[in-house]
């Protein structure tokens, strides 16, 4: 998963982007409406922790900017305002959830994958694609109940592909979910991923398969 | 109202009424003048008849007349067809050269000493002589400034009235767009800071005064705006330092250190709240009126169970009298008191501990005990009430809880006072004045 983090608080920041990561949760960070709107114009993330009280504008400007180009991406209110109206003016814009600070890592968490699984249509925060099952939660994939041992940028290219499950995954998604706008991208890097991940799940006799749509990017789909 | 100043409002308003004094008092003269003319004839013609001057001509019996003191002092005869004096009053002499009248005609005429007017009355063959001996000018003019007066005399205190009325109505007027500021003025609160007084309809006289208090109201808007800066600011900083803590904290393995860090920042954060609260109170946006104290209260307790329940305390609520019957103040209010003052019990009683509340509907009073150490109150040198555990431990509180209800009871009018629980800990007692119909909305 990948999301934005707009907050301008330094410290609160590095302890957040170090939890994200714990949690293996890849977050871009803009610690200003100006930076986040830059990013989000220039591509996707999962979704976007947004707080309230920034340097260069009131973060329910974002949240407005972001709604009034039709961009769906989930939006989490994360403030120090107390206030239930503030609450409800951010919830009205179409904001999807709400935290208040201080909070605990935990419940943001909770909540992300809420949001997550809300935003996918999933009921429950286990998956299953074939006999592959993926716990957003725990971040375990399992097939036939045996985990599988990936590493977190393998499970970042499942974790995608079990979320748009029988869907096309663009080349340039998948680019977005693995690599930091600041990290270094070799040409073929997703196709290595890709690579690894189909084998690994070829040793584990999984009942799914990754197809190529040439051209245009990957779906994952249960072998019948 | 045009923008006209005072000044100029009350001498437009004074000359309107100088102007139809003017307009008005000729005709009063006129009517006092004719009134009088009209009496003094009646007067002579009673006395005439009294007289037996019907027979006239030739009759001798009325001469030494001329003292008759129910004349008074009135340059006037009466005369019978032939000019003969009749009836005078005392203070014309005998006139030798009095005219004859003729023609039942009003005539005027002049004879060497005096000027003479004969006026027919409606008796045939009596005239009255009014003459004015210019040797004595001054006789006649007398009589009628005296009697002129005497009439004219009850205009002057129904004038007094009147002008009485008159200025009252203009300082009435006068004071209207005063008393429009200070309604005005008495609309503002906290809650409806940016309420500015109207300058468009002002008198020019007061618009300094009006003008100034709007410069004040907009400076002590602008300090009120940085102050709700400065608290937001504040309460932002503070709770994004806290949740830099809390996610520092959550690196640590699970034990008593980790622990201890949440409990600090939830404590710190539970101050921020109360300060915020206490600052909402103070700000004074709640609004009174009346309060069903039963359902209030019970619905606070709803919402504060699961927490207790969490942290090992067993509550229990009683509620006695009317359910029905409701008290001054607002829900809002009530529920913070009642919220605070069972989150103290909670924090000062032990696990295991037992917190009652009471709701007396009759007496409009919530009580809540507790087995904690009980609640010293002393007070420092302004007087002001600060309160403490009675054990003299300070845990996990910043007392501003207990601020707070005071606060809160302030506000409805209420009276908070402490109690020790016959077992040991804190008895406090919420009492509320009843809800008078008035307020029953």
């Amino acid at each position: 998963m990948r999301i934005l983090l707009v907050e301008d608080d330094l410290a609160l920041t590095e302890a957040l982007a170090a939890a994200f990561t714990r949690a293996e949760i890849f977050c871009d960070v803009a610690p200003t409406v100006a930076s986040a709107s830059d990013l989000l114009t220039g591509r996707t993330f999962d979704a976007v922790i947004l707080d309230l009280g920034l340097p260069d504008d009131d973060g329910l400007t974002l949240l407005r900017w972001l709604r009034g180009r039709n961009d769906a991406t989930p939006v989490i209110i994360l403030t120090a305002k107390s206030q239930p109206d503030a609450r409800v003016k951010g919830l009205n814009l179409g904001a999807d959830d709400y935290l208040g600070k201080p909070f605990l890592f935990e419940e943001l968490h909770a909540r992300l994958n809420a949001v997550m699984r809300r935003r996918d249509g999933h009921l429950y925060s286990v998956v299953a694609v074939g006999d592959l099952r993926f716990d957003f939660e725990t971040r375990i994939a399992t097939v036939r109940g045996v985990p599988l041992n990936l590493t977190p940028r393998e499970r970042a290219t499942l974790e995608l592909m079990v979320r748009r499950r029988e869907r096309l995954i663009t080349r340039r998604q998948l680019e977005d979910q693995l690599f930091s706008i600041t990290g270094e991208l070799g040409s073929n890097a997703v196709e290595v991923y890709v690579h690894r991940l189909r084998r690994k799940l070829a040793n584990a006799d999984a009942h799914v398969s990754v197809e190529t749509q040439r051209g245009l990017g990957y779906t994952l789909r249960p072998l019948p | 109202m045009i923008r006209a100043s005072l000044w100029l409002r009350i001498a437009v308003i004074q000359i309107v009424f100088a102007l139809l004094l003017a307009a008005l008092l000729p005709f009063a003269v006129d009517r006092t003048i004719h009134a009088i003319g009209r009496n003094l004839t009646e007067r002579l013609l009673a006395s005439a008849a009294q007289r037996s001057l019907g027979s006239l001509p030739g009759v001798a019996s009325v001469q030494g007349a001329d003292n008759d003191p129910r004349f008074g002092p009135v340059a006037t005869f009466i005369v019978d067809a032939q000019g003969a004096r009749q009836l005078a009053g005392p203070h014309i002499e005998d006139i030798a050269d009095r005219p004859v009248a003729q023609d039942n005609q009003p005539q005027f005429s002049s004879g060497p000493y005096s000027d003479f007017y004969l006026l027919p009355t409606s008796q045939s063959g009596i005239w009255i002589l009014a003459a004015e001996d210019r040797r004595h000018p001054a006789v006649l003019l007398d009589d009628i400034i005296t009697y002129f007066l005497q009439r004219f005399a009850i205009i002057v205190p129904l004038s007094l009235a009147l002008s009485a009325g008159i200025t009252l109505i203009i300082i009435r007027l006068a004071m209207r767009p005063i008393r429009q500021v200070a309604s005005e003025v008495a609309a503002i609160d906290a809650a409806s800071p940016t309420l500015r007084l109207s300058e468009t309809t002002m008198p020019r006289d007061i618009l300094p005064l009006v003008h100034a208090t709007n410069i004040t109201l907009g400076r002590l808007d602008r300090a009120l705006a940085r102050e709700r800066r400065f608290t937001a600011t504040v309460t932002h900083e503070l709770r994004t330092a806290l949740s830099t803590i809390l996610l520092r904290a959550e690196t640590l393995p699970a034990g008593t250190e980790r622990t201890a860090i949440e409990a600090a920042v939830t404590r710190a954060s539970g101050v921020i709240d109360q300060m915020l609260e206490l600052g909402a109170i103070e700000s004074g946006s709640a609004e009174l009126g009346s309060v069903a104290l039963a359902d209030t209260a019970r619905d606070t307790i709803v919402h504060v169970m699961p927490l207790l329940r969490a942290a090992g305390r067993t509550l229990t609520f009683h509620c006695t009298g009317d359910e029905r019957a409701r008290i001054a103040g607002s829900a809002a209010l009530v529920t913070i008191a009642l919220r605070n003052l069972v989150d103290n019990a909670n924090r000062h009683s032990t696990p295991g501990g037992a917190i009652d509340v009471t709701c007396d509907c009759t007496a409009g009073t919530l009580t809540v005990s507790d087995t904690g150490p009980g609640i010293s109150v002393r007070e420092d040198e302004s007087g002001r009430q600060i309160f403490a555990r009675a054990d003299g431990v300070r845990t996990r509180s910043s007392g501003l809880g207990l601020a707070i209800v005071r606060r809160a009871m302030d506000g409805c009018g209420g009276v908070l006072t402490f109690d020790r629980t016959p077992t040991g800990g804190a008895t406090v007692t919420l009492a509320f004045t009843r809800a008078t119909a008035a307020s029953h909305t």
